[in-house]
């Protein structure tokens, strides 16, 4: 996968902005299938973007800043797991914000492990793209599922 | 059409548990709510999901024994129809060892009947596990 500085053509120049709903709409549809052009296009080139999660377990998630660098998380994040299922369990909108709810499962390429979790996240958008996202997962079961035993404390 | 909630309303619930008004929070609180918080029991024994309003103020009362509360910041309140997703910067001290704890926490909540019936929360559970048991975890 690769995401060049120039804008996709998935969004015309002159489209009018689209609503938090309908570009967080559109960016669970794109990964449903895989359509990393058009998730690109409905980022902005200076987003602000944070998935909370244990550096350890999870090296390629954490804080990036601007498209190309989340762009790169993602296709680090592809080699590892592969995405298998991705629902929308809640999506609510309130004027340039949006949260939503998504039972995901993904396997893990090397392991074959699958894990299955329940991701939340909040999306800050102008003029139709992305401009802060931060995610959340319950990041101790997630690593358990991932590391195949669970955590001593 | 689901009935809608206020702003306000989100805001008034929130600024109840912030000054441990659990009366006030408590009214808010269907007598049927499905209530889930995402961490491990294993540190936080609270965790995971409960049924009805006085197994959930059951909750809040054992996470209230354990850590003092000393900030609630809301950063984004989102509220469409019946449903109100929240995130927050909070600080709590635990009470047994005088741990300060810092982390975002995200909640998403759904009313009916003017309370809520459904209430999900989200934490970073590996980094708050950590600070409350003051170690790393060996992974």
């Amino acid at each position: 996968m690769t995401v060049s500085r120039q804008r996709t053509s998935a969004v015309p120049a002159d489209a009018a902005p689209l609503p938090a709903r309908a570009v967080i709409e559109d960016i669970q549809d794109a990964f449903r299938h895989g359509d990393y052009a058009r998730i690109a296009a409905r980022y902005d080139d200076d987003v602000d973007w944070l998935f909370y999660g244990p550096p350890t377990i999870f090296p390629e998630i954490g804080h990036r800043r601007g498209k190309i660098a989340v762009f790169q998380a993602f296709e680090a994040l592809n080699t590892k797991y592969r995405f298998d299922r991705h629902v929308t369990e809640w999506l609510i909108a309130d004027g340039d914000c949006g949260a939503s709810i998504a039972d995901v499962t993904l396997v893990q390429r090397a392991s074959g492990r699958t894990i299955r979790c329940r991701i939340a996240s909040f999306f800050r958008v102008r003029d139709g793209r992305v401009v802060e996202y931060r995610g959340f997962v319950d990041s101790f079961n997630a690593a358990e599922q991932v590391l195949g035993r669970e955590l001593p404390v | 059409m689901a009935e809608s909630v206020s702003h306000a309303a989100v805001h008034e619930l929130y600024d109840a548990y912030e000054r441990r008004d659990f009366e006030r929070v408590a009214a808010q609180i269907h007598d049927d709510i499905n209530w889930v918080i995402y961490a491990p029991v294993s540190v936080f024994p609270f965790a995971g999901p409960r049924r009805g309003r006085k197994d959930v103020m059951e909750v809040m009362a054992r996470i209230a024994e354990s850590y003092a509360l000393l900030r609630y910041k809301r950063e984004i309140v989102i509220v469409e129809d019946d449903r109100a997703a929240v995130m927050s910067d909070v600080s709590f001290k635990q009470r047994a060892t005088e741990r300060m704890l810092r982390f975002r926490i995200a909640n998403f909540l759904r009313f009916q009947d003017g309370r809520i019936i459904e209430f999900r929360e989200f934490i970073n559970s590996f980094d708050v596990a950590e600070q409350v048991l003051g170690h790393e975890l060996r992974t």
